[in-house]
Parts: C-alpha cells; structure tokens; sequence
C-alpha cells in the first residue's frame, strides 16, 4: 500500500472519471427509456454489446471505429422502434402489461445474448485500432488515447441527448410524454410516434456506448448483464428524468470502483457496487438525487 | 377436465415410483432424476413468482446456498447431505426473510433487478471465500455405491423434493394465503385496502419459496459430486426456473410440472441437435413467444379451451 503516491492516485481518478463515460453511455439509453415509456429495457446492455461487436466486425474489414457508428446507430435506432412498434405497443391494454414487457424484453435478451455467442464466439474481444494505443500527455498524466476517445463519443451521446431534450421542439415533447402521458395526448402530442422515436434514440445511443466499451473494455457476449446491472446502478443513483445527475453519478460511479480498485483488491470493487445497488434500492427506491414520492 | 387429468397424473406417479426398477439405462434415470429437480426449482419459483408477479430473476442465489452448505458441512464436518439438505434450505430462507423485507416493498423491475444483483453478489462472494474453495470449487466424494443405486437414491430424493414442493403450492394455492396472494398480483394497493397483510403474505411466499431451492441445491451438490460459483450460481438456471414456470402456467400449481417436462425434455433433445447457444436462444425466443401467445402458460391455454369446449356443448344440448 506504500506505493500509493500522489500521480498514481491521480491516475486512478482521472481514468476512473473517463470509464465512467461508458456507465454514462449505456445508462443514457436505458434511463430515456425508463423515464418515457416506464420500462426497463434490461436487454438494453446487450443491445449495447451488440452495437460493439458490429463495429468490430467493420474494423476488422478497415473501417475506423468513429466511422463504423454512421452503421451501427441507424441499425440499433431501428431496433428500437421495431421494439417499441411490436412489443410495447402490442402489449398496450393487457392486464399485465408491464411484466409482460418485462419478460419478454427479458427473453430477447437472452437470444441476443446467446445469438451473439454463436456469430462472434464467446472469445474476449477488444476494438484497437493503430491509435488507441497510443499515450497522450496531459499536465503530467499518461492517458490512452483510446480512453480519451472513449470518453469523448459518451460525453458527445449525453450533450447530445441532453439537447434534443431541452432544446428542440420534440425533445420537449419526449418531455412532455414523461411528466404525463394523457395531458400530453390532449395538448395535440403524436404520443404513438414520440414514444417509438424516444425508445429508437434510446436505443441508438447503445450504439455509441458499445464502441465506447470496445474501445477501452474487452467484452464478450455474457458481459451484458454486469453492465446493464450497473448501468441500472447509475440510473438509481443520478434519477432517470435528470440526465446531468445520471452523468455525474456515472463518472462518479467509474471514478470510485478505479479508486477502490487501486487500493483494495480487484473482487472488492464488485463487491461494493452491487452492494451499493441492492442497498439504494432497498432504501431511496426513488434514487438518491429526486425527492421523495412517486 | 379433472375427469381426465386426475386419473392419468395418478398412473404417471405410479409409473414413475416404479420405473428405476424396471432396468431402464442409468441415462434414463438421470433424466427423469434432472426433470424432478426442475419441476422442484420452478414450482418453487412459481410460489412466489407465479402467485404474486413479483419476479425474482436470482432465485439460483438461493440454490447455491445450499449446494454450498451441503458441500461444506460434507467436507468439513463429514455429515451427508441428505441430513444438510434441509439446513441449507433453512439458510437460504433466512436470507430470503432479511433481504425480502425491505427488497419486496419494490415494484416490477426493481425488485427483479435487486433479485438479480443478489445473485451476482452471492456469486462475487463465492468466488473469494477461502473456506468456500474460491474459484476452485469443492470436490465432493460420491456415495459409496454402485452407479445405479446411487443414481436411484438421487432419482427417488429429486423426486420426493418435487412432490412436497408440488404439494405445499398446491395445498397454498387452495388456503387463505394463496388467495391473499391473488389479491396481491390482481392490484397489491387494493388487497392491502380490503385488510389483507400484503408484507406478510409475500414475506410468507418469498421464504418458501427460496426454502426449498435451498434443500434442492444441497442435494445437486452431492450428485454431481463438483460445485464451483459458476455451477452453483448459474444465471442460466433462473432463467431457465422462470421459464418453466411461465411456459407450463406461472400462478398455478400444475404449471410448473408441465413446463418443466416440456421445456427440460426439449432442452435435452436439442441438445443432440444443435450446439448449446443457439438451444438458449432458441428459449429466448420460446419465452417471448409464450407471453406473446399464451400468458397464461399450456394450464391456461387448455383451461380456457375446455371452458369454450363445455360451453359449446351447453349450447349444442340445448
């Protein structure tokens, strides 16, 4: 524990803070989702790991990964409108409706998952490209490229989202769904299309963390359940209707596990997560940064 | 339809007590000794699951804490398991009672998330502890007999498991509490309302229903002689306690037998067919077609059926 010095903390906590862009990444998808249609999308992580494989797959044939996403996003924001036009639609009016979104979102998460496995292989992958390699100096400390671009394209998906949200004419509609899905029908809002739009975008931007993940964290196909429960994590933590909270608990979130993990053992730091998980939800179910109530 | 059903499940029961001796190949008694466990693990699921809808995705948590149990006190302690089994039960629903009080105050997702979160973090756990065997696992000696008396003993335990657990949710389904349970899953805010003890009747459930995986881990534990985390915390069995239940008809207590004979018996039949990740995408794919088409599993399916049928045989007498 001597070696602890000042740069090698420092380290941890800037890298930390960077790996903590793909908690944001996938917990962006998965908290648009929840926070318009109230759905869990637990498959949302494999869609994530799905986007990843594919930009590998466009790699491998001598595409630059930025390049790759012009590909995966459209593809995964169809996914998401397919998911949203033929199963929560087609649920709409069932008693249960919510659990049975609930499992059979479930039950397509377990095909792509295990679909994943028969294509790719369950070998452990990594996107890597001649740059990502690469070390970049920044006021003494030595980052990887890869990380620095990993965490850029999260950044970009979050300000990007945050934008529609509050900036545009339908972002504000998408909004307007969340608060109260009747008022907003009545105000003249495409309820229908809106809510395929929002569960697409949601979607989508699995696209970008996917690459976000390849880039800097090898990956295979049984890895998405880890990450969707963390990503669920941040979600708890940071509230689904404020996107700057999930953010920050997101960065918060990789900068505390790279902490832990520099002084204490690795099991330690999973430890703690999901114990940080079960207790929050037993606790604040409603998340720590919303007040109290529904 | 009881006419029908209740005498062909009293001669299936029969044939089954009998058939180890009939000089069936062992590979088929380890068949049927698999199917038993399963009917046991998804009834066990449904007695939460299926009567209440709070979906518990780790419900293996459960199981490893007994396979564990057994393996340790086995080793360390030298007590067979068959006298364990029920220990192991006793732990897993202790734990079931400390984490169901305050995880079963939340609603759909959240509490399947927590169950599922439970399951890594008993997996986590496992992989670290010393005593445990980490990630080595533990060896476990067999029972000293020959091959196809000791694959009867497991036929016959596995089997004796899954009547009592087919028993108890049968006896429930049929009691005050199992009726509180359907108010439960019907509206909980009502039930609780209309003077029902909504905390106590799904705390009731949630142990129960991780009691007896706990018993069924145990005995696995010693017949397969080798546990590790990954066995004994295997993700894929509570997809697969889930599955069953859903497919055969959760919230019913024959549900879970006819899924699990269906579902386990076509898992192993695939099996020769094709590799092992497309047979689970394959039931990925079974269970979203089941929601979509049957919610409420084959029992449902058929009940609705024999209702239609007796209906239209009203009318055609008329």
């Amino acid at each position: 524990m001597n070696v602890l010095s000042f740069p090698l903390l420092a380290r941890a906590v800037v890298s930390g803070v960077l790996f903590g862009g793909i908690y944001a990444a996938i917990a962006l998808g998965l908290g648009l989702v929840w926070g318009v249609m109230r759905i869990l999308n637990i498959g949302h992580a494999a869609l994530a790991i799905l986007g990843a494989y594919l930009s590998l797959t466009l790699v491998q044939a001598g595409m630059d990964p930025l390049l790759s996403l012009l590909v995966t996003i459209p593809a995964l924001y169809l996914v998401g409108v397919g998911l949203q036009r033929f199963v929560v639609e087609s649920m709409h009016g069932r008693k249960e409706a919510e659990l049975h979104t609930f499992l059979i979102l479930y039950g397509i998460m377990v095909a792509i998952e295990n679909l994943q496995v028969f294509i790719w292989s369950a070998d452990v992958r990594l996107i890597s490209t001649a740059y990502s390699s690469q070390n970049l100096n920044f006021l003494g400390l030595i980052l990887p490229v890869g990380r620095v671009i990993s965490f850029v394209m999260a950044a970009a998906a979050v300000a990007t989202v945050y934008l529609f949200l509050t900036r545009t004419k339908m972002g504000r509609a998408v909004r307007a769904i969340a608060s109260d899905r009747e008022a907003a029908t009545l105000m003249g809002i495409s309820v229908r299309r809106l809510s395929r739009v929002a569960f697409g975008l949601g979607t989508a931007t699995a696209a970008v963390a996917g690459l976000s993940l390849g880039l800097v964290s090898s990956f295979f196909p049984g890895i998405q359940i880890v990450w969707v429960s963390k990503a669920f994590l941040v979600i708890v933590l940071g509230g689904v209707d404020n996107i700057l909270g999930l953010f920050l608990a997101a960065l918060v979130l990789g900068m505390a596990e790279n902490v832990i993990g520099v002084v204490a053992p690795a099991f330690v730091v999973d430890f703690v997560a999901y114990v940080l998980l079960i207790g929050t939800l037993m606790v604040r179910p409603q998340g720590l940064m919303r007040r109290a109530g529904p | 339809m009881w006419r029908v059903v209740r005498p062909a499940a009293a001669l299936a029961l029969g044939l089954v007590v009998f058939f180890p001796f009939l000089g069936p190949q062992i590979y088929f008694i380890h068949l049927l000794a698999g199917l038993f466990m399963m009917v046991a693990l998804a009834q066990s699921w449904n007695l939460l699951g299926g009567y209440t809808g709070y979906l518990s995705l780790g419900h293996v948590t459960f199981f490893g804490i007994g396979a564990y149990t057994s393996a340790v006190c086995l080793n360390d302690y030298g007590i067979s398991p068959f006298l364990t089994a029920p220990l192991g039960g006793g732990i897993a629903a202790l734990l079931a009672l400390i984490i169901g009080y305050p995880s079963l105050r939340l609603r759909g997702p959240y509490f399947s998330v927590t169950t599922l979160s439970l399951a890594f973090l008993a997996q986590v756990a496992a992989f670290n502890s010393t005593p445990m065997g980490g990630g080595y696992g533990i060896q476990l000696p067999s029972l000293p007999l020959p091959i196809r008396q000791t694959e009867t003993v497991f036929y016959f335990a596995f089997l004796a498991l899954a009547v009592v657990v087919v028993w108890w949710a049968r006896r429930m389904e049929r009691s005050r509490s199992g009726l509180a349970l359907l108010a439960i899953r019907n509206d909980e805010d009502v039930a609780e309302v209309c003077g029902v003890d909504v905390v106590r009747a799904k705390l009731k459930a949630f142990v129960m229903s991780a009691f007896f995986p706990g018993v069924v881990g145990g005995i696995f534990a010693y017949q397969i002689s080798y546990i590790d985390p990954h066995s004994a915390f295997d993700i894929g069995l509570s997809i697969n306690m889930l599955l069953m239940a859903m497919f055969g008809g959760a919230g019913r207590w024959a549900g879970p037998i006819v899924g699990a004979a269906v579902v386990y018996l076509l898992s192993q039949t695939l099996s020769f067919v094709i590799p092992s990740e497309l047979n689970r995408v394959v039931f990925g794919i079974i269970l979203v077609l089941v929601v979509f088409a049957m919610p409420h599993g084959i029992i449902g399916f058929a009940e609705a059926f024999w209702t239609k049928r007796a209906a239209w045989l009203v009318r055609r007498d008329r």
